[in-house]
């Protein structure tokens, strides 16, 4: 069985390596095109999910925001060595292989564990680092913990689809595991009580511990399978560049550079701790003012060119031709069915399957507008409705064709109808837009992970986050109840 | 002028207009009266075609209106119409009312459009309205403006659809007042309306109608003093 297995493995290898022998040949070795792209453009784009200290998170430099971490001085080492600039590319951790599987990034170095899961999906570098995975309690209940065996019946938290969670599931005996997205979320429900452990990467464990004296680490538990083998994720259709990274790797792991990246990753996590107690306010407000900006932005331009994409359904529908109707139907309908979270995979994702290299906040908007027309389209249709019959007929009994009607007549007698409705499409949208922060677009919720890693408070951010949302779409339903009164008066 | 064959007009199983015959000469004033429900506005609007009829044929100036692709825009500027509701742009002004289709769809000057609109609006009596809204207008008031927006296209025929019923009764007169003036003029008119004295007064024919079909028709004189028909006195006994 075992002999077959081999045998089988090593069958499986040569397949999957043969194109590339292939591939090398033919070229006359030395290249793949995502080592052509990268030269070419003189920059190596790395996908990362920045809340994640000391791998990868924000801290303010000079005044300057920046995403630093060891992480960080890995790629820019890399980027040294392949001769190229460093361009960081934030991303949610969840869309991170999508983005490199989709040609957006070149590589991934956002503290992944190379998983056999993700080995189906894309090639690892060597391990650049080996971690323990830790459990990580209320201060309190340090001692409780002594082994794997005391998690019976007891709440543990573990990032989705992670390692960790694996660990949780299959080592701690008798545990029910809750599987959030972010560590910071993890922690809150750690402090709140909701869950009495989480599972933690080392270095990430430790750093919380520190930030915070009412979390402790129970050391005494340890896992089987804990070490997590960290490397850089690389396409499966790049084999030059993931022998270049190997070599960066190598040399880091033989000088120990490691060792001294994460000293300055350590140093900036905590470098400042005066400041972060301080004034959270002043460091931190630099992350919401830009947040809100690029909320405010989504938002507009989501309304903008769904109100265009909305009018051109709305009149497909309301036109005579079945076809157009169907067509139009079963837009909206599909859109209004459908989370819109799914639809921004879809446009992100897919336009990169389809060659298009869209920027994050393009795909965002678009995604937006598309998801916006859907609700436009209804809004129109139903003010244009709601004008009376006679008024079509009066303007058709005038000789004015169908089209004039409408444009003479009818419409803008509907804007007044649509307007105020399409006010609240605009207030909803601010509110969904948030969901834009899973492809790291940085808006208001995507700044509050990064505030929330950089930080390490779990719950104020929030706190934060829905004042500021709350102030935006308040201020902005008073103001169209203004503008809605005015248009009544002129009436 | 118009020249009606056979008209029938059914919605589902309900049979509204069966079988309709007329002819409308050039100067003539026609009056259509009957019960509710009788099929009197359906024919009405038929004529324009702002309701499809199910069977027939319409000839209005020798042009066959139900032919297939036949652009009644064209037609419909010289057919105005009247509607019970007024229908005014509420978003225009009355001076607005007036050139919008005449500057729009027949491409006449503005300032062309406008004389002609100032003068029409003189004519119903409301020249010092000519910058205000409809909706500061009483109903007479935006029944006349109504009329004079329909003549702005200088139509051949002109079609109401019970032009007085939504009035409070005191404003009846005025809107009558300006119907018979037309009338007098010349205007082939078509007129849909529960207004027996105008009927009596102004109409060269009156046409009787009852459940979808024309009962009588005749001189008002012959439909009012001397009716055949068993369903007119009827109804006549009821209204008069």
């Amino acid at each position: 069985m075992i002999r077959f297995n081999k045998v089988l493995i090593l069958f499986g290898l040569l397949v999957t390596l043969l194109p590339f022998f292939f591939v090398q040949q033919v070229k006359a070795a030395e290249t793949d095109p995502v080592y052509d792209k990268i030269k070419a453009n003189g920059q190596l784009v790395v996908g990362l999910s920045a809340d994640y200290a000391p791998y990868e998170f924000h801290a303010t430099i000079d005044g300057k925001d920046e995403i630093v971490g060891f992480d960080i001085s890995i790629a820019q080492k890399i980027a040294d060595d392949l001769g190229v600039e460093l361009k960081i590319e934030e991303l949610g951790f969840d869309a991170l292989l999508g983005a490199l599987k989709t040609g957006k990034i070149d590589v991934v170095i956002s503290g992944m564990a190379a998983t056999d899961e993700r080995k189906k999906e894309v090639n690892f570098s060597n391990t650049y680092m080996e971690v323990q995975q830790k459990v990580i309690v209320r201060a309190e209940d340090a001692d409780t913990f002594q082994s794997t065996s005391d998690f019976d019946g007891v709440a543990v938290g573990a990032q989705k689809q992670t390692t960790q969670e694996e660990l949780a599931k299959t080592e701690l005996t008798g545990s029910t595991v809750t599987s959030l997205q972010k560590v910071p979320d993890l922690i809150t429900n750690l402090t709140s009580g909701k869950i009495d452990a989480i599972v933690m990467e080392g270095p990430v464990a430790d750093a919380y511990v520190m930030s915070n004296d009412k979390l402790a680490i129970a050391d005494n538990v340890t896992f089987e399978n804990g070490t997590k083998e960290t490397a850089v994720a690389i396409s499966k259709e790049a084999p030059v560049l993931l022998e270049k990274v190997n070599a960066s790797i190598d040399t880091i792991v033989n000088n120990d550079l490691l060792t001294q990246y994460q000293a300055e990753a350590n140093a900036l996590m905590f470098g400042d701790e005066d400041t972060v107690e301080q004034g959270f306010f002043a460091k931190y407000v630099p992350f919401y003012i830009s947040g809100t900006g690029y909320t405010i932005f989504l938002a507009f331009v989501g309304v903008l060119f769904g109100s265009i994409g909305g009018s051109l359904l709305a009149f497909m529908k309301l036109s005579k031709n079945k076809i157009l109707k169907v067509i139009a139907a079963v837009y909206i309908e599909y859109v209004r069915g459908t989370p819109l979270l799914v639809q921004i995979f879809i446009v992100y994702f897919g336009t990169g399957v389809l060659g298009l290299d869209l920027s994050k906040v393009t795909a965002g908007c678009i995604a937006l507008a598309l998801n916006s027309a859907a609700y436009v389209a209804e809004i129109i249709r139903a003010g244009i409705n709601a004008v009376n019959k006679g008024q079509l007929e009066a303007a058709r009994s005038l000789g004015m064709n169908q089209m004039q009607a409408m444009r003479f007549i009818v419409f803008p007698q509907a804007i007044k109808n649509i307007l105020p409705a399409l006010g609240n499409e605009f207030v909803t949208v601010i509110k969904e837009s948030s969901v834009v922060s899973v492809i790291g677009v940085s808006e208001l919720i995507f700044q509050t992970g990064v505030v929330q890693g950089a930080s390490f408070k779990p719950f104020l951010p929030y706190v934060i986050v829905s004042l500021i949302y709350f102030v935006l779409t308040f201020a902005l339903s008073r103001l169209l109840g203004v503008a809605e009164r005015r248009m009544k008066t002129s009436d | 002028m118009i020249k009606i064959d056979k008209l029938v007009k059914t919605y589902g199983e309900n049979t509204v207009l069966n079988q309709i015959d007329l002819e409308v000469t050039s100067g003539e004033v026609v009056v259509i009266i009957g019960p509710s429900g009788s099929g009197k506005s359906t024919f009405l609007r038929c004529l324009n075609l702002l309701e499809q009829p199910t069977d027939g044929q319409i000839t209005f100036e020798g042009n066959d209106l139900l032919a297939k692709n036949f652009n009644i825009d064209q037609i419909r500027q010289k057919m105005g119409m009247v509607f019970q509701s007024f229908n005014l742009f509420p978003h225009k002004t009355v001076l607005e009312n007036l050139t919008l289709s005449p500057i729009k769809v027949k491409k006449m000057a503005p300032a062309a459009a406008e004389k002609t609109a100032q003068d029409l609006l003189a004519q119903v009596g409301l020249a010092d309205k000519a910058n205000s809204y409809p909706a500061s207008l009483s109903g007479g008031q935006q029944q006349r403006v109504a009329i004079a927006r329909a003549l702005a296209m200088d139509p051949d025929v002109m079609l109401f659809d019970e032009p007085t019923s939504a009035l409070d009764p005191e404003m009846v007169g005025e809107v009558l007042a300006v119907m018979q003036t037309l009338a007098e003029k010349g205007m082939t008119m078509v007129v849909v309306t529960h207004e027996m004295g105008f009927a009596k007064e102004v109409a060269d024919r009156v046409i009787f109608m009852a459940d979808g079909i024309i009962q009588e028709q005749g001189t008002p004189e012959e439909i009012f003093d001397h009716p055949q028909n068993s369903r007119t006195q009827d109804f006549l006994s009821k209204v008069l």
